[in-house]
């Protein structure tokens, strides 16, 4: 009730002002509940009380505001983040038990394998993606391999006269029908790389 | 076959080395070999001819890798067959220890490890070859002085139980080990004064090894080292440095090695038929050498030994898959002691003898030039094949004993 008056006891002043600038002439208006002129007058008033209160609640939240957008922000990329890494591990385990063969003749065993990857987050499986290969050339360093592809799930210290260490990366140790790869390093060098068949694989596209 | 640089497993966890090994999962993973062999020998010991051979498995090992970060641990597990070069049968721990990296560089090694010193690996996938260089074979001719089987001369430490310390400066590497023993004397404990009367046995001894591995260029690599125990039963000290330069296709390595021991460095090796030697002391002080006598008991004591040892070797890989390598390997010793022998089962009964004593220096220098090929078949496994022709000479109490053989061997080395 308060408000209603206080309302209504805005529009006089705000009625001398229209009036002050000659847009109104006719007081009757005053009197009548209906009349579309005293409508467009509480509009008016309305407006003015909303626009005279928003400069100080923006004032107010902006700060607020911003953190609250920053925060938003943030979260929004650890999700992309989070999104991202799970669809590469998901196009890996595609591309894994897409390729681990039909047999199980592998040691794990192929459905074996492809379950133990896809659960084994500490494996790191970049090396099914062909691009990561473009940098594991001869001369590169056992690091820039390491870091291009990954340790990889066996290494052997080779038998052959002129390397040193063998990196083979195997969806299934044995399984030929698999994605298998092959770094040879002497003296902490690559002298020798065989990438894995990727034509094969259409899991991994 | 790989590596003659003998670089010990323990030291390649402490760097940064990359071992071999088969993944289970983020801590554990595995890897190891299984070895097998058959030889031929032909030999002549005074005289006496015989020949011998051994088929079947001389080792399988599996190597257990534990990895914790800044923690990382070790364990092999190795079953030795009947004809393993070490006659030591049986499945045995050969070595645990646990690293803790200390950053910069530093790794402290705490267990059982092997030792650094030998140019030779102690494992047959780090060899070139299949014999090791200073195993200058053996005869058993039913006893009697033309059976020699000194077997393995090596005197330099193979595997002990301590703490390590190990400084990995770029391709330099340098070590310093406390340990219970480093040549078979009085293992087990960490000196001091043990009195315990119903262990029947209060011999204690500790153990200092320090070694330093400074590779002079990219294809130069020097290590000198050495190792001094202090036991109850006698002090002994060996030093060891070899070199090692590699170019191209091929390799080369050289070795010299000394010991000087006031114990009795034999006792505790089961290679060292200590009746076999008693008879030489005994041929020495009573018999002809050749007499046609059985040795069947005795004792002997030794006090004092010196040695030396020393290889040369060169390595061409004359293909991706095959090499050859080509081998001379030396051993000296003067050892002196006293003791007794038993003789009864001579050809004439009275060349038999009961407890007699003697007492003297043995010499003993062998000879062994190797010659071995070696054929990759794949990365994981190798065929080696190899003859060796040994040369040694015996002489106590101003009598001399030869002894030669021949030996071919054909080893099959898979890894994984």
């Amino acid at each position: 009730m308060l408000f209603f008056v206080l309302f209504h006891a805005l529009d006089v002043p705000v009625y001398f002002l229209l009036a002050s600038l000659g847009d109104i002439t006719d007081f009757g208006f005053m009197f009548s509940s209906t009349s579309l002129t005293r409508k467009y007058l509480c509009c008016a008033t309305s407006a003015l009380l909303v626009v005279s209160t928003v400069p100080n609640l923006s004032a107010a939240s902006e700060e607020e505001m911003a953190a609250k957008l920053a925060l938003m922000e943030k979260r929004l990329a650890q999700l992309e983040s989070r999104l991202s890494v799970n669809e590469q591990k998901t196009k890996e385990v595609k591309v894994l038990a897409t390729n681990t063969g039909a047999s199980n003749r592998g040691i794990l065993g192929g459905g074996a394998t492809a379950e133990i990857l896809s659960n084994s987050a500490w494996r790191n499986l970049r090396w099914t993606q062909e691009d990561q290969w473009k940098t594991v050339v001869n001369g590169a360093s056992i690091e820039q391999v390491n870091d291009a592809l990954g340790k990889p799930p066996r290494t052997v210290k080779s038998l052959r006269p002129q390397v040193d260490l063998v990196y083979f990366y195997e969806t299934s140790i044995g399984d030929k029908h698999g994605l298998n790869g092959k770094v040879s390093f002497r003296k902490n060098k690559v002298t020798a790389v065989i990438k894995p068949d990727f034509s094969k694989n259409n899991a991994g596209r | 076959m790989k590596k003659t640089i003998a670089i010990t497993s323990a030291l390649a966890a402490a760097s940064s080395l990359a071992t071999a090994e088969i993944k289970i999962n983020e801590f554990l993973s595995f890897s190891g070999f299984v070895d097998s062999s058959y030889t031929h020998s032909s030999n002549e010991s005074n005289g006496v001819e015989g020949s011998d051979n051994s088929f079947g498995v001389d080792q399988v090992e599996i190597d257990w890798l534990f990895n914790f970060g800044k923690v990382t641990a070790q364990v092999d597990l190795e079953y030795q067959g009947d004809n393993n070069r070490d006659n030591d049968d049986g499945v045995e721990v050969e070595q645990a220890f646990v690293n803790y990296d200390l950053g910069n560089g530093l790794t402290i090694t705490a267990g059982r490890y092997e030792s650094g010193l030998g140019l030779e690996a102690k494992e047959p996938t780090g060899l070139y070859q299949y014999s090791t260089a200073y195993d200058f074979g053996s005869t058993n001719n039913g006893g009697g002085a033309d059976d020699t089987e000194f077997g393995d001369a090596n005197f330099l430490p193979q595997y002990a139980q301590g703490v390590k310390l190990t400084k990995v400066s770029g391709d330099n590497v340098y070590h310093l080990s406390v340990q219970d023993e480093s040549f078979d004397n009085d293992g087990g404990r960490l000196g001091g004064d043990v009195t315990n009367p119903r262990r029947g046995n209060d011999d204690s001894s500790y153990s200092i090894e320090a070694g330093a591995s400074i590779a002079l260029s990219d294809e130069l690599t020097w290590f000198i080292g050495g190792a001094q125990e202090d036991a109850d039963t006698g002090d002994t000290l060996a030093l060891d440095t070899h070199l090692v330069y590699q170019t191209g296709a091929w390799t080369f390595g050289g070795e010299i090695a000394y010991l000087d021991s006031d114990a009795d460095r034999f006792s505790n090796t089961p290679n060292a038929n200590t009746v076999s030697e008693a008879a030489v002391f005994a041929l020495g002080a009573a018999e002809a050498p050749g007499a046609n006598i059985t040795i069947d008991g005795g004792s002997i004591d030794y006090s004092d030994s010196e040695a030396i040892q020393a290889m040369v070797m060169a390595n061409y890989a004359y293909s991706d898959c095959c090499s050859v390598t080509a081998r001379i390997s030396y051993h000296d010793s003067e050892t002196t002691g006293s003791g007794t022998a038993t003789s009864t089962g001579a050809t004439d009964p009275l060349d038999d003898f009961t407890g007699e004593a003697f007492s003297g220096t043995v010499d003993l220098e062998y000879l062994k030039y190797t010659l071995a090929h070696n054929y990759a078949v794949t990365d994981n496994l190798a065929i080696i094949t190899e003859i060796s022709y040994i040369d040694g000479d015996a002489s106590a109490g101003g009598q001399d004993a030869d002894y030669e053989a021949l030996v071919g061997a054909v080893e099959v080395l898979f890894t994984f």
